[in-house]
């Protein structure tokens, strides 16, 4: 990705907050955060449900103001100059409907022409593959179709940068694979996208960069390469006696558990740790059982990020180094 | 950037966008069979409960009668109820969310959605007058303008209550619950079916102000040409100005109601 690019999306020290009936009672979604989306680049908000991801989104997309910080999309503020930003953006919600009583085609040729330069209609649903469904009723269209719609509603107007809030919960696979193709296919020709998901395959498999959140805050940021290769690798295996492990560069533990012993180290020299035991277990002529060794993952990452839960204390979390 | 270059909204592209939206919410309307009941039959349904205000009528006062009591109830069932149920039920599929995310902006789509439920209720008044007339005789209309003037403000207010009031409505069938003050309080206190010279004066004075009696005086004054005392009156400051004030001061009211409790979307 061209790291020159303009800056499509520049947020700093955003923060909402939900206002309750009493200071107990108000909750800050977004507490402080920093982000840059470049042009071109396709941007996955990562986390947990509840970290905060929507609450941001919706500032971005102009639909809630910040309770703090400065906010630009397009190189305007998303409330303020709503008019200016609308016509180059596109927006799938994460949960919605239709109404009801209207058909496919209805509803698109009623969207084209609330738009300044819609593409044809007939043109958009071929592209998500609904053109055999336009003149159903929405209410009789399934999930992965009702993505399909809302997908077909945000890329009408050809925009420069489209919002996608969790545009694959729910789907079955090959739907969720369907939209990645016409995601990249946008992303070819140019569109920025920032996406949030809990799906960690959607991320790696999508986005150029990652913003890694966590109770209100971006704890991770970099390309997928990058923020795993922050993280450790993992050596887990069994021994069926107590037996006393050779020196290893990574932190070794051990828990014993119905007569057998469950070792794992956490390295960053997965190799060279991996090849001394192995090398010692020939020796001693032992077998390490159920042996599982992997790089860091992704997963793995989020998994930390879910795990180091510490409610109200936003110190221990900007800790974790970025 | 190059969307400095671009002109702001013209009057052009905010109407393009208000027509199809209104358009699709016409066709909504059209294909929900209990909105379109409500609309069509229950307004003239109603009628008969203002028997009061008919009685020892004939001919062309009968039909002016009959016409402001049609129009009343029918903005009311279709601006304000059917129009709040509407508004619900659009926000709660977060088809509002979803326009206000695109290049829609709120005023065109509180405009589109209330424009069609306007319409039906005109529709339903124009044509009870060529069948009143054509039958039982042709209303005074001493001022067809202000007759227009009073149902457009009427259509106007019921909206934007409809529209505060579906901010505090939970769900559709919530609505039927919590348009029901309104509803009854604006039927009962607006003259529709008693009128206001009738009513002890201390109630006839606070009746005056809500928000549907200015719209059924001016009514009268314009279709019937009486008066609010209920005697034959003439077009003037006198008789027209006093509810004018007070429509026009509900239209305030009810924008900043519209802005204050409004919801664009869901709960959550």
């Amino acid at each position: 990705m061209n790291t020159t690019s303009l800056p499509v999306i520049e947020v700093t020290g955003v923060r909402r907050t939900y206002r309750g009936r009493s200071a107990q009672e108000s909750f800050e979604a977004v507490r402080g955060v920093e982000l840059e989306v470049r042009e071109g680049e396709v941007f996955a908000l990562l986390g947990t449900n509840g970290a905060g991801k929507t609450s941001l989104l919706e500032i971005l997309e102009g639909l809630a103001a910040p309770s703090a910080g400065r906010v630009r999309v397009l190189g305007h503020d998303p409330v303020a100059e709503r008019a200016r930003i609308r016509p180059r953006t596109g927006v799938v919600l994460q949960e919605s409907a239709f109404p009801a009583d209207v058909k496919v085609a209805e509803i698109a040729e009623t969207w084209a022409r609330t738009l300044s330069a819609p593409r044809p209609v007939v043109e958009v649903l071929e592209a998500v593959g609904l053109t055999h469904r336009a003149k159903v009723a929405t209410s009789a269209l399934s999930g992965g179709e009702r993505r399909r719609l809302d997908l077909a509603l945000a890329i009408m107007g050809s925009p420069e940068l489209l919002f996608l809030d969790e545009p694959t919960t729910g789907l079955d696979p090959e739907s969720r694979r369907t939209t990645w193709e016409l995601v990249r296919g946008l992303v070819e020709q140019g569109t920025t996208v920032l996406l949030t998901t809990h799906y960690l395959e959607e991320a790696e498999q999508l986005a150029d960069r990652i913003a890694v959140m966590h109770e209100g805050l971006v704890v991770r940021e970099g390309t997928p390469a990058e923020l795993v290769a922050g993280e450790p690798a993992r050596i887990e295996f069994t021994l069926e006696q107590e037996l006393r492990l050779p020196v290893l560069v990574g932190e070794h533990s051990a828990v014993r558990s119905r007569g057998i012993v469950r070792h794992s180290v956490v390295t960053r020299a997965l190799e060279e740790d991996l090849r001394t035991l192995l090398a010692w277990a020939a020796e001693q002529g032992q077998s390490l059982g159920a042996l599982d060794a992997r790089s860091a993952s992704l997963e793995q990452l989020f998994l930390d990020v879910a795990r180091s839960s510490a409610t109200d204390a936003p110190s221990t979390l900007q800790e974790i180094p970025a | 950037m190059t969307t400095l270059d671009l002109a702001p909204r013209s009057l052009a592209s905010s109407f393009r966008r208000i027509d199809a939206l209104a358009e699709m919410e016409l066709r909504i309307l059209w294909r929900n069979k209990t909105a379109l009941f409500i609309a069509v039959a229950l307004a003239p349904a109603m009628v008969p409960a203002a028997v009061r205000v008919f009685q020892g009528l004939e001919g062309g006062a009968l039909s002016g009668a009959l016409l402001v009591s049609l129009s009343g109830f029918a903005l009311l069932f279709s601006s304000y109820y059917n129009l709040t149920t509407m508004a619900v039920a659009r926000r709660e599929e977060r088809m509002l969310t979803r326009l206000t995310a695109g290049e829609v902006s709120r005023v065109e789509l509180l405009v589109a959605m209330a424009v069609p439920h306007a319409l039906l209720a005109l529709v339903q008044v124009i044509l009870a007058a060529l069948v009143l007339g054509l039958t039982v005789g042709g209303a005074a209309w001493s001022s067809l303008i202000l007759a227009l003037l009073a149902f457009l403000g009427g259509a106007a207010v019921c909206s934007m209550l409809a529209f505060a009031v579906s901010g505090r409505t939970r769900s559709v069938e919530a609505a039927q619950l919590t348009t029901m003050p309104v509803l009854i309080g604006a039927s009962l206190l607006s003259g529709l079916i008693v009128p206001l010279h009738v009513l002890p004066e201390p109630v006839a004075r606070v009746a005056e102000l809500t928000p549907l009696a200015p719209v059924v005086d001016l009514l009268r004054l314009g279709i019937a040409g009486i008066g609010p005392d209920g005697s034959q009156a003439v077009l003037g400051a006198a008789t027209a100005g006093r509810p004018l004030l007070v429509l026009l001061a509900w239209i305030l009211v009810g924008a900043y109601l519209v802005r204050r409790s409004m919801r664009w979307d869901v709960r959550r």
